[in-house]
């Protein structure tokens, strides 16, 4: 399962997890730029990447190594042809 | 009767008919009866009118006989005769092309005349036959008068014959006809009635022993079926505009059936939503008076396990887990507004006993605190810090 790292202004980090019914509907990278807060860099990644037992606070990525795959865009809401075809889902 | 002895042709008369055997066309025009006394001086060939003419009398018929003679038929009457007399001469006039209307012919009775009496008791009504000369005069007319027409026996007879003639010619004509159009009708009623008893279906529990490509047949269920030339279907009756034989149409309309559009839905006016309808309470088991409101958003996950595990939800899109007990709920549609209402509930803290809370104040000018339209952060803890939970409910009402 895919899942987001983001790096929030503070410097910490946080983990983003997509919903299923989000997926269904949109690319985990569409929920990224949503759901991420605006302008802060964020990696997709597959979860069995992350090591378990160790908190999110211990997370850390360098983006001149790992240069980030998106940065959260200004909009926390999906663009109408989504919010459409979620609706259209749900018998809307 | 008068007895008079022949016409004796004028002077003039002979003069015309000798211009009619080089062509000219004699014309009688009429005849004059008078009382007139012819002397022994008196020549006939010499006159130009009648002696003492007293009555003027239109030619009723001329019919040529053909051994140089023509007869000339008039009628003698005494209708509005003032006063009788002796019929003694009789003068036949003509028309000469160049001197006008001659007298052409006279005959004369003398004492042998007949006595026409005045107009009163006695009427006189007497057809007349009067012969002259004409000789091989091939245009021969005169002006008939239709005033007075008396037939004769052998003219009525004639006609009679005529009649019968043309009485059986018409009968037989018009009794051909009817028996061509009598023919016609039986073979047109024939050929339709062959006709309609192929055509008509046929009723019966079993199928038509007459079969060809076409035939009708009511079965015992009274469905109507037709013969395709090897079997026999049934019918399918293409309604472009009905359901099942009701009207349907896309718009709203009285006693009609609604049908999808291409979309595949039916128009809202088709239905009547009505805010806490009694039936949609019942159907989520509702009771009272109270409304019912709608839980906008959900999501049941796991936030001990990294990346936290999402069980189930509705209306998110994503968990965040921002850090230990600290965590936003992402909308996948956002609310109306703000003013939503938040139930949270968790079982399992991994240490201690947390509370939950909406994160409105912690670190609000590093980390976005989160209440709005499209998240919400949560985050659950007490005063010696913060933990995660295994089993975190969140729903949002509003």
């Amino acid at each position: 399962m895919q899942i987001v790292i983001f790096k929030n202004k503070d410097n910490t980090f946080s983990i983003l997890v997509p919903t299923q019914e989000a997926l269904q509907i949109a690319t985990i990278q569409q929920i990224a730029e949503k759901d991420v807060p605006a302008g802060c860099p964020y990696w997709i990644v597959d979860s069995s990447e992350l090591p378990q037992g160790v908190p999110v606070e211990a997370i850390y990525i360098d983006e001149n190594e790992f240069p980030p795959h998106g940065y959260g865009g200004k909009s926390n809401e999906f663009p109408p042809e989504i919010i459409e075809k979620y609706l259209a889902m749900k018998g809307g | 009767m008068a007895d008079f002895r022949g016409t004796i042709l004028t002077q003039r008369g002979r003069n015309l008919l000798a211009k009619a055997q080089t062509g000219a066309t004699l014309t009688f025009t009429r005849i004059k009866i008078g009382d007139g006394l012819w002397s022994t001086e008196t020549d006939p060939t010499q006159l130009n009118d009648l002696v003492s003419p007293k009555l003027n009398l239109p030619i009723q018929d001329i019919r040529v006989v053909g051994d140089g003679t023509v007869r000339l038929r008039f009628v003698i009457t005494n209708t509005g005769l003032s006063q009788g007399f002796f019929m003694r001469e009789i003068g036949i006039y003509a028309q000469d092309p160049d001197l006008g209307e001659i007298l052409y012919a006279v005959a004369y009775a003398g004492d042998r005349a007949d006595f026409i009496p005045s107009d009163g008791v006695t009427k006189v009504e007497n057809v007349v036959d009067i012969y002259t000369v004409i000789a091989n005069a091939q245009n021969v007319t005169a002006v008939i008068s239709d005033t007075v027409v008396l037939a004769t026996k052998r003219d009525i007879d004639e006609l009679a014959q005529s009649l019968d003639n043309l009485s059986s010619q018409v009968n037989s004509q018009i009794t051909s006809q009817i028996n061509n159009l009598t023919q016609q009708l039986n073979d047109t009623a024939s050929t339709l009635s062959n006709q309609i008893s192929t055509v008509k279906p046929e009723a019966g529990s079993t199928a038509p022993t007459l079969t060809y490509t076409g035939k009708l047949w009511v079965d015992a269920n009274d469905f109507l079926r037709y013969y395709d030339g090897s079997a026999w279907k049934n019918i399918k009756v293409n309604f472009a505009d009905t359901v099942d034989g009701f009207h349907a149409s896309q718009t709203p309309t009285a006693n009609t059936i609604p049908v999808a559009d291409s979309s595949g839905k039916i128009a809202d006016g088709w239905l009547n939503f009505v805010a806490n309808d009694p039936k949609v309470k019942t159907a989520l088991n509702a009771s009272g008076d109270a409304p019912i409101y709608a839980c906008r958003a959900w999501v049941n996950f796991n936030g001990t396990t990294s990346p936290p595990t999402i069980r189930a939800s509705g209306n998110v899109s994503s968990i965040t887990k921002n850090g230990t007990g600290d965590y936003t709920v992402n909308f996948a549609v956002a609310m109306p507004d703000a003013n939503y209402a938040v139930v949270m509930i968790h079982t399992d803290c991994l240490t201690g006993t947390w509370v939950p809370k909406v994160l409105t104040s912690t670190n609000a000018s590093t980390s976005p605190i989160t209440y709005t339209t499209t998240a919400i952060r949560i985050g659950f803890g007490n005063s010696s810090g913060s933990g995660d939970v295994n089993v975190l409910s969140v729903a949002i009402f509003r």
